[in-house]
C-alpha cells in the first residue's frame, strides 16, 4: 500500500491519470475510481455507466458520477469490452467513495490492447511516479 | 492580471441560454477560445433536469406538452427545475486559469463569493451556504452547479429576480395533488427573490453590470468584452444543440430510481414520500431538512383508534430526526402513553416506514 498525502494507492494496481485504477485479474481488468479523486469529487449520489458488452476506448467516457451539484466523466482506463458493472453502485454510488478499491469498483473490462496500454498506466510499486503525479493533480486543484 | 472574455447574450431563447455554454466549453477545451464568463437571460420559459434524473420520473410532460414549454436535461447536476426571463444566468467556462480551483469545494466557495457579492450590492444580505448555496435569511436566493467538460472547467448559477412558484411546483411529477401543495408551500418558505428581499427587483443590466463588477474584483480577472466565435456557433449548431432535441439524450435511461419521492426545494430541505406497507399501507410525506423532521403527514389504510392519535403521533414527530432509534423511542412512548389502537400497524412499522424517507435524502 502507497501512502500520499493521507491517500491510499494499493501497489498492486494501475493507475490512469484520469484517476481511474486498473487491477489486472486473469487476463480481464477490473477499474474503479482511486480514493483521492473520490475524496475531492465528495460524495456521490448518481452514477451512470455505459453498458456491459460496449466496447470502449482507453481516455474515453465509460460514466458519469455527481456529488452534490457537481458532474464529472469517469474515463476508461484500457480499450477493450465490457464484460461487467458493478450492480451495487446504482442504488448505493456513494460506494466509490466508502470502498473505492473494494466493493466500490465500477466495471470488469475485457482488455483488447492490454501490453501496450499498461505501460501508459502508472505502477502502484512505482512510488516516486506516483507521488510526482498526484503532487501535480493536488497543485491543480488547488487543496 | 488573467484575462477573460466576457460574452452578454443578452435574452436568448431556452436552448442557447441552456446550453451554448457547453459549445464555448469544446472550444476552450480544444484551445480554440479563451476563458469566459457568459451572461443570459431565458428569452421565454422552460423546464429543465439535472443531467442524471428520468425526464418521465421527474417532470409532468403532459402539462408541459400542453403548455409548449420546453425541457432540457442540462449537463450539470441537481434537481428539476423551471426557469423563466426572471433570471440571469452567469456561466464561467475556463480551462487551466489561475482564477479557478480545480476542487469542487474551493471552486464554489470562490464562485460564490462573488454571487455573494453582488447581491449584497444590490441591498440583500447574502452568504455563502457550503457546498454550493446563497441564502439570505436561510433561504435560498441563486441555484449553482459544476462539473467538467473534458478539460474545461464549468460552474452555473443564476440571480433570481423574480419566481412564478406555482408554476415550479406545476412542472414537476407528483404523487399526488397534496404533494404539490406541500412543495409549493415549502418552496415558498425556502426560496426567495430579489423581488421578495427588496421590493422590486434590480433589472437585468443592474445585476449584470454589479455581477461583473465583483466578479473582476474577486476572481483578479479582467473582462474584455466580446463576441462567439464562429467556431462556438459551429460547434452549437451542428454538436451541442442537436444532441440537447435528441430523444436519445432527453430520455437518457436514469440510473435505477429508489422507491419513493423527493424533491429538493433548498440547502438540505427537501419534501419526501414513501409507502410502506406493513398489515396496512402508511403513505408516509415529510418535509425534512436534513434528517429533521419539519412537517409529516401520515396517510394510508390504516385504521387507528381514537383517529386523533394519527395527528398527535405526526406532532409528536415533528422535530425528530430520522434516527432509527430516536424515532423507536418517540413512537414507542407515545404508544405506551396514550394507548392508541391500531390493527395491523406496530410502532417498528412505522419507524420502518420512516426509515424509508431517509433513504430519500
Amino acid at each position: 500500500m502507497v501512502k500520499i498525502e493521507g491517500h491510499e494507492f494499493p501497489d498492486d494496481l494501475y493507475y490512469h491519470r484520469d484517476h481511474m485504477w486498473v487491477k489486472l485479474e486473469d487476463g480481464k481488468a477490473r477499474v474503479g475510481y482511486n480514493e483521492w479523486a473520490a475524496e475531492a469529487a465528495g460524495k456521490l449520489v448518481s452514477i451512470r455507466t455505459r453498458p456491459a458488452g460496449k466496447t470502449v476506448k482507453a481516455g474515453k467516457t465509460l460514466g458519469s458520477i455527481e456529488s452534490g451539484k457537481w458532474v464529472g466523466s469517469l474515463k476508461t482506463p484500457l480499450t477493450g469490452k465490457i464484460v461487467e458493472i458493478n450492480p451495487g453502485l446504482s442504488d448505493k454510488p456513494s460506494l466509490i467513495n466508502e470502498a473505492p478499491y473494494g466493493e466500490g469498483w465500477v466495471a470488469v473490462i475485457e482488455p483488447e490492447n492490454l501490453d501496450a496500454e499498461l505501460k501508459t498506466l502508472i505502477p502502484g510499486s512505482d512510488k516516486a511516479a506516483l507521488e510526482a503525479w498526484l503532487k501535480e493533480e493536488i497543485e491543480k486543484a488547488g487543496v | 492580471m488573467e484575462k477573460w472574455r466576457l460574452l452578454d447574450l443578452g435574452k436568448a431563447e431556452p436552448y442557447t441560454a441552456q446550453t451554448f455554454y457547453e459549445a464555448v466549453a469544446e472550444a476552450v477545451h480544444r484551445g480554440l477560445s479563451p476563458n469566459t464568463l457568459i451572461l443570459v437571460q431565458p428569452a421565454s420559459p422552460y423546464a429543465c433536469i439535472g443531467f442524471h434524473q428520468d425526464i418521465e420520473k421527474e417532470i409532468d410532460l403532459e402539462f408541459t406538452e400542453a403548455e409548449g414549454l420546453p425541457v432540457i436535461r442540462r449537463s450539470q447536476g441537481g434537481g428539476a427545475t423551471y426557469l423563466d426571463g426572471n433570471q440571469v444566468f452567469y456561466q464561467l467556462i475556463s480551462r487551466d486559469s489561475e482564477a479557478v480551483p480545480r476542487s469542487v469545494d474551493r471552486l464554489f466557495e470562490k464562485a460564490l463569493g462573488v454571487t455573494v457579492e453582488g447581491y449584497r450590492r444590490l441591498g440583500v444580505p447574502a452568504e455563502y451556504k457550503p457546498l454550493n448555496d446563497v441564502v439570505v435569511g436561510g433561504r435560498k436566493i441563486s441555484g449553482n452547479g459544476a462539473g467538467m467538460h473534458e478539460s474545461a472547467s464549468i460552474l452555473v448559477g443564476n440571480f433570481i429576480m423574480d419566481l412564478n412558484y406555482p408554476l415550479m411546483a406545476r412542472v414537476l411529477r407528483v404523487p399526488d395533488e397534496k404533494f404539490r401543495d406541500k412543495m409549493a408551500k415549502s418552496m415558498e418558505q425556502w426560496v426567495t427573490t430579489l423581488k421578495r428581499e427588496l421590493g422590486e427587483s434590480p433589472t437585468p443590466e443592474h445585476i449584470k453590470e454589479v455581477y461583473t463588477e465583483a466578479f473582476q474584483e474577486l476572481m483578479a480577472v479582467r473582462l474584455v468584452p466580446g463576441e462567439p466565435t464562429e467556431e462556438e456557433r459551429r460547434i452549437y449548431a451542428e454538436e451541442t444543440k442537436p444532441r440537447h432535441i435528441s430523444r436519445e439524450w432527453l430520455y437518457m435511461e436514469a440510473p435505477r430510481g429508489k422507491v419513493g419521492r423527493a424533491v429538493k426545494i433548498a440547502h438540505e430541505v427537501k419534501v419526501v414520500e414513501a409507502d410502506h406497507k406493513a398489515g396496512k399501507l402508511i403513505r408516509l410525506r415529510a418535509e425534512v431538512k436534513g434528517t429533521e423532521i419539519l412537517d409529516l403527514r401520515v396517510t394510508g389504510d390504516l385504521f387507528v383508534i381514537p383517529k386523533e392519535a394519527v395527528r398527535d403521533l405526526e406532532a409528536e414527530l415533528v422535530g425528530a430526526h430520522l434516527e432509527e432509534g430516536e424515532l423507536l423511542e418517540k413512537i414507542t412512548r407515545f404508544y405506551e402513553e396514550r394507548s392508541p389502537e391500531s390493527p395491523g400497524v406496530t410502532p417498528r412499522d412505522y419507524v420502518d416506514a420512516l426509515m424509508k424517507l431517509r433513504t430519500l435524502l
